[in-house]
């Protein structure tokens, strides 16, 4: 029976190892996390940033990395470039002609935005954490 | 003694318990309560989030005077002062939508100097940061560090040129100034050198046949100059070079508010180059003189919702002059000193208004006039021309077609004094294009489109296009196709600079009829994540252009004349282009791209190639940053095939075909706190310059030795060989170092 339980431990862990971040949309945070109070990573990108492709594939495919996030974030991915209108916390995020408004309210660092940026909001949507530029799978999201 | 602190601690407690009240209250924006928003005490540990009504209540407030804070993403912050009496307090906050404009966009480690943008249609985009690698006065000059694009001088005293794309001459690339086309016919050829790098945001460049928006011209490709907006240049920027030739070069920014909704942009550049050099000793000045200004200023509004309303005017007026050395003003037009002086003076604007209906509709507009006054020798070319142009286009999204349409409208007026416009030339051209973008899956787009346009003097002009994208999974290979055709009416005198310079004579044997092409290519990218986070993409391209029809200059027939006529046959262009780009996150980032091509004609079953196109060309940029240190080194350059020559029949002893040929450079910035930046640019550092009897017959312009009674070249004497400066590839500039800096201020 404990030797059950170990294989079952084993292949568990086998399957979280191969699973990919559980990437969720904005319309979905606030339902989210009435269940569930966890912080809220929102990773801003374009479609040309290399940058952005490497933090994808480098960081966000890396199994500790993901487990990470997975268990203790949400996670929102934000094409800074989206023409597409966002609906979150109270508000509607329009395509200003370069950018979604969302990517500058929620990147912007001194009038500044930069591809990729990482945020971290608190379960209260507050701005907790920003990293400006490429993370790499040794840093960690806290 | 421990005991005590604790007592004395619940005694206070129980103290402030006493003496405390709350506040409570409704968070709210437009009339909507705002859920989440946080709602705190300034300098105390109170506060809370609102609730899904955006009521808050904080209890249990010690009485005293405290400053309220509400904020929440996306929401001007709101303070407010209350008196806490033991009573409770209703606080209401009524926020405001922030409107914070980004003032840059930048990207992480070096740089987005080239991208792909989203769309099926290949669109190369180069920022601003890419041209900073090897600094030019002008975008014509900036060009030649893009791969497949070169910008080709067409005279040597002058130094006027246009811009080849894959091998096809200037008049098939069209330059588009904010996808406007502003630079047409006659400022292709004069006005080129006019636009100012530093007008540059970025330039999209797509080679090959461009989406349905900007009509059938463009065989050879599209150069779409971005400006700069003035919600993201900086409050104040200066850009000043100088070189050892004597050049010196000015751009100066400045960004202001007027009112609350409207933001200006004007810049100013300011070109000029005195000297007299002359190092190949053919007594024809080296660069051409140049004494150049130009006048930028662009508004943008905010509107509700988001809207687009921008305008922006341009003026720029050029003198400028090469010959003999002693040539000065007053023998300008005369046939004793022989001087190219050309004055050129535009106006430009243009701009976007987006409807204020509920669909997307803008209106897009610009006109423009041009005037130059031209001499070239003792022969005057005088000419005017004003462009018209509007165009409604309609944006929107069904499902998962997203349509475009619209309507266009281009008036074009041109005169001149040559005797082949006898009347002014008036073209009206009215059209109208769908296209249609269709997500077929997560992975592959579609795209469809149409234009017809009405030509007055020419008819019905149809144009088909279609575009697809594929893009695997990973994001990391991309694949597009791209069909469509060209229809071109050529206007020889503003597109040939040849006409009016030498001697050789302007034969046109028949009614030159419109030319039509076919044209096709495949792109593929594919992007690979290398160790320690290094990047590598490949971007492979194969072009094809077919033409039916095509006006090509022939100088072999006739020595003394330039021929045009219909061809009788067929020509193809055809090339294949790839695109590196490694990048290493420690700083090094390495841009190269070579093009091999192959442009002929083929009438009566012979296949010749075509003059002035090259075989191969290589691009190259290398930079390493050292970012701590406020370094970055910049290695550019670019090497071209050999290209057949037009030579002055059999008795010229010149070689009929140019050598392969480089031009590199060097730049060492730094970069200071405060904005500071300063740069040196060693340029042409192999010192290439074509042979000095490029000019035939530069000791006498004028033909006046000539000791028959026939012009131009006289074949029973081979020491005759007339005047000629169309044996042309490479400029005459050798090596100089440019020493610059740069300055920029953000409140």
């Amino acid at each position: 029976m404990k030797k059950l339980g170990f294989i079952l431990l084993f292949l568990i862990s086998l399957l979280t190892q191969a699973q990919e971040v559980n990437w969720v949309t904005f319309k979905e945070l606030p339902l989210l996390t009435n269940q569930e109070a966890k912080p809220i990573m929102v990773f801003i990108h374009t479609d040309w940033c290399k940058y952005c492709l490497m933090q994808e594939q480098n960081t966000f495919s890396d199994s500790a990395v993901v487990s990470n996030l997975n268990e203790h974030y949400y996670c929102v991915k934000l094409n800074a470039e989206t023409e597409e209108t966002i609906s979150f916390l109270n508000r509607d995020y329009n395509f200003n002609g370069n950018q979604n408004e969302l990517s500058w309210v929620l990147g912007a660092e001194n009038n500044q935005l930069s591809f990729p940026t990482t945020v971290v909001l608190s379960p209260q949507f507050q701005i907790a954490n920003r990293w400006v530029g490429y993370l790499s799978k040794e840093a960690t999201f806290n | 003694m421990r005991n005590l602190i604790l007592l004395s601690f619940i005694f206070l407690s129980f103290l402030l318990r006493a003496q405390s009240g709350e506040l409570f209250g409704f968070i709210k924006s437009e009339g909507k309560g705002l859920a989440f928003t946080s709602v705190f005490l300034e300098g105390t540990s109170k506060g809370t989030f609102a609730g899904e009504d955006g009521s808050y209540k904080i209890s249990n407030v010690p009485n005293g005077e405290y400053v309220v804070v509400a904020q929440i993403l996306g929401f001007e912050t709101k303070k407010q002062k209350v008196v806490i009496d033991s009573k409770s307090i209703q606080l209401d906050f009524d926020l405001k939508k922030s409107n914070n404009q980004i003032e840059e966009v930048v990207v992480s480690g070096t740089l987005k100097p080239i991208s792909k943008s989203d769309s099926p249609v290949p669109v190369e985009v180069y920022s601003k940061e890419f041209f900073k690698k090897n600094p030019a006065p002008s975008v014509f000059e900036a060009m030649s560090n893009v791969n497949g694009v070169r910008p080709q001088l067409n005279c040597n005293v002058c130094n006027t040129g246009d811009i080849h794309i894959n091998g096809l001459e200037g008049p098939y690339t069209m330059i588009l100034i904010d996808g406007m086309p502003i630079v047409s016919g006659l400022s292709t050829v004069y006005g080129l050198m006019g636009i100012p790098q530093s007008l540059i945001e970025r330039v999209e460049i797509v080679k090959g046949p461009a989406s349905t928006l900007y009509g059938s011209e463009a065989v050879g490709g599209i150069i779409n100059v971005i400006t700069k907006s003035p919600q993201s240049a900086p409050v104040f920027s200066a850009d000043v070079f100088g070189s050892s030739w004597g050049e010196i070069n000015t751009d100066l920014g400045v960004k202001f508010k007027a009112g609350k909704k409207a933001h200006s942009l004007f810049g100013l550049n300011y070109f000029n180059f005195q000297n007299t050099i002359d190092n190949n000793g053919d007594g024809i000045t080296d660069l051409t003189l140049q004494d150049r200004i130009s006048v930028f200023n662009k508004w943008s509004f905010d509107r509700k919702d988001n809207r687009v309303f921008t305008i922006a005017g341009r003026y720029m007026y050029e003198d400028r002059w090469g010959g003999q050395l002693n040539w000065t003003p007053e023998f300008r037009g005369g046939d004793s000193i022989y001087g190219e002086s050309i004055y050129t003076s535009r106006w430009e604007t243009f701009g976007v208004y987006q409807l204020p209906v509920k669909e997307k509709v803008n209106f897009s507009f610009s006109a423009n006039g041009h005037n130059q006054n031209s001499v070239y020798g003792d022969t005057w070319y005088i000419g005017q021309q004003s462009v018209l142009f509007g165009q409604l286009t309609w944006f929107k999204k069904i499902a998962h077609h997203d349509l475009t349409s619209g309507l266009a409208y281009r008036y074009t007026y041109y005169d001149d004094n040559s005797p082949a416009t006898a009347n002014p030339d008036e073209v009206h051209l009215p059209g109208v294009f769908v296209q249609d973008q269709i997500k077929l899956s997560p992975q592959s787009t579609l795209l469809l489109g149409g234009r017809y346009d009405y030509n007055t003097n020419h008819g019905n002009v149809f144009s088909p296009r279609a575009n697809y994208k594929w893009m695997s999974k990973d994001k990391k290979n991309i694949i597009r196709l791209t069909g469509g055709n060209g229809f071109r009416v050529v206007n020889l005198f503003t597109e040939e600079h040849a006409a009016f310079t030498g001697t050789r004579a302007l034969i046109i044997q028949e009614e030159l009829k419109p030319e039509t092409s076919w044209n096709g290519n495949v792109n593929y990218v594919k992007k690979f994540l290398l160790k320690n986070n290094a990047f590598l993409s490949l971007d492979l391209s194969g072009f094809y252009t077919y033409f039916f029809n095509q006006i090509l200059p022939d100088y072999d027939s006739d020595p003394n004349a330039i021929i045009y006529d219909n061809l009788d046959g067929y020509s193809v262009s055809q090339c294949v282009s790839l695109n590196t780009d490694f990048s290493m996150r420690s700083g090094l980032n390495i841009l190269a791209g070579v093009t091999l091509m192959d442009v002929s004609f083929t009438e009566e079953e012979v296949t010749e190639r075509q003059v002035l196109s090259e075989r191969f060309t290589g691009t190259w940029g290398v930079s390493y940053q050292l970012k701590k240190k406020g370094w970055k080194f910049d290695y550019t350059g670019n090497v071209y095939g050999p290209m057949l020559l037009p030579l002055l029949g059999e008795d010229d002893p010149r070689n009929p075909k140019s050598p392969y040929w480089s031009i590199q450079n060097i730049q060492a910035t730094k970069n200071f706190k405060k904005g500071w930046e300063l740069y040196a640019v060693v340029k042409n550092l192999l010192n290439f310059t074509p042979p000095s009897n490029s000019i035939w017959g530069a000791h006498d312009p004028f033909d006046k030795l000539n000791n028959s009674d026939t012009p131009g070249i006289d074949l029973l004497d081979p020491d005759d060989l007339g005047f000629d400066p169309a044996y042309m590839f490479a400029p005459n500039q050798g090596v100089r170092v440019n020493f610059g800096f740069r300055y920029s201020f953000n409140k």
